[in-house]
């Protein structure tokens, strides 16, 4: 999806938040009474603020959907002007120009080492490849 | 007794009280920063804001790691904790520094509100453009057919009756500035009407009773995984 459709999307959230009817009162539902002065969206907002740990639960590609037995961790970084999204345990990395571009293309090796791993043979495999062949093997429900 | 996670995703928790305005409070608050000085070295005084009383906005002193902070007003005290290492943990603290401040200014014994907040933070990452929400929170938002129950954006805010108190719930999607996205689930359980600052323990325990139900059955079983650090 495109960077602009998520910021516009904020946006379009924030003018629904803000307009109100003349003659009309907001009521306080919109905020938390206890300790008004903590703001999370402060914290949200910090200039170096990343959230670089996300997790996946289920992978769609083409049609298919792939539901984790356990969360997926997902580190993304950006360097040199990319994203680059990735799980050591899977020894699997994806990259993009987004944040998002990076997880889908994760999301895609995931899928392909899922099926590579399931096909091969065990005598074809030694080393990190048995022992990625078994994690893969676990992976989906 | 329930489960303690060891990766929640808790930025903070904060035990407040209000009560009615004191002046002497605020014209004591040196004898208060005295007696906590040593945990809670740090001093921040707060900014004027357009259209807000500064008399009602606190005092913040923090402990050197910025792990707790205390925030004192002439009408509110509360204790804030950054560092979350189980409830039994907090309350202690909570009931000893309350108590250093009953010793100070000995004026409160009615209170008009309790409350007890935990902020979450719960990062995630967008499925073909849309947040799912589902996949961390037991949300169902029963919709028209021609409107799929899946968003791009959102942000709800409710308030629910519990037991002697009321709960306000927000959960409501955020970008950080390097455009990674995360859902904030705030929880606050107050208590209001006459209460007594004596039984602050009891309120305590009861907000936290509340919250923590409310907690365990609004995140997935999905959420609680992460939360216990079993994940790939």
């Amino acid at each position: 999806m495109n960077l602009a459709y998520v910021n516009e999307s904020y946006d379009s959230l924030k003018e629904c938040e803000i307009y109100l009817p003349n003659n009309f009162q907001r009521m306080a539902i919109n905020r938390i009474e206890t300790a008004e002065s903590i703001a999370p969206l402060d914290f949200i907002e910090k200039p170096m603020r990343s959230f670089n740990n996300t997790f996946l639960f289920v992978i769609r590609i083409d049609n298919q959907n792939y539901k984790t037995k356990m969360p997926i961790s997902v580190n993304v970084n950006f360097e040199s002007g990319m994203f680059f999204a990735e799980n050591e345990n899977l020894a699997v990395c994806g990259t993009g120009f987004s944040q998002e571009e990076a997880i889908n293309d994760l999301r895609e090796h995931i899928i392909h080492f899922y099926e590579y791993y399931n096909k091969i043979e065990i005598d074809k495999l030694m080393g990190e490849a048995l022992r990625l062949k078994s994690v893969y093997a676990k992976l989906f429900v | 007794m329930h489960e303690i996670y060891p990766k929640p995703p808790l930025i903070e928790t904060i035990f407040e009280i209000k009560f009615s305005g004191e002046p002497s409070i605020d014209c004591q608050k040196d004898k208060f920063f005295n007696k906590i000085r040593k945990d809670y070295p740090k001093l921040m005084v707060p900014r004027a804001k357009e259209g807000v009383a500064i008399a009602l906005e606190p005092y913040l002193f923090e402990k050197e790691d910025a792990s707790y902070s205390i925030g004192l007003s002439l009408n509110k005290l509360f204790l804030s904790c950054k560092k979350y290492q189980g409830f039994q943990v907090f309350k202690k603290e909570v009931l000893r520094v309350f108590a250093i401040f009953d010793d100070t200014f000995k004026v409160i014994s009615v209170l008009n509100r309790t409350g007890l907040r935990y902020i979450n933070i719960i990062p995630f990452a967008r499925e073909k453009g849309l947040i799912p929400l589902t996949s961390f929170l037991n949300i169902n938002i029963a919709l028209p057919k021609s409107i799929p129950p899946v968003f791009k954006n959102i942000g709800i805010s409710f308030v629910s009756q519990k037991d002697g108190g009321n709960i306000t719930t927000r959960i409501e999607p955020a970008i950080a500035p390097d455009k990674s996205e995360a859902i904030i689930l705030d929880f606050d359980y107050a208590k209001e009407g006459q209460l007594f600052f004596q039984s602050i323990e009891q309120y305590i325990e009861e907000s936290h009773k509340h919250t923590k139900h409310f907690f365990e059955e609004l995140v997935t079983e999905d959420f609680k995984k992460i939360m216990r650090g079993e994940v790939i």
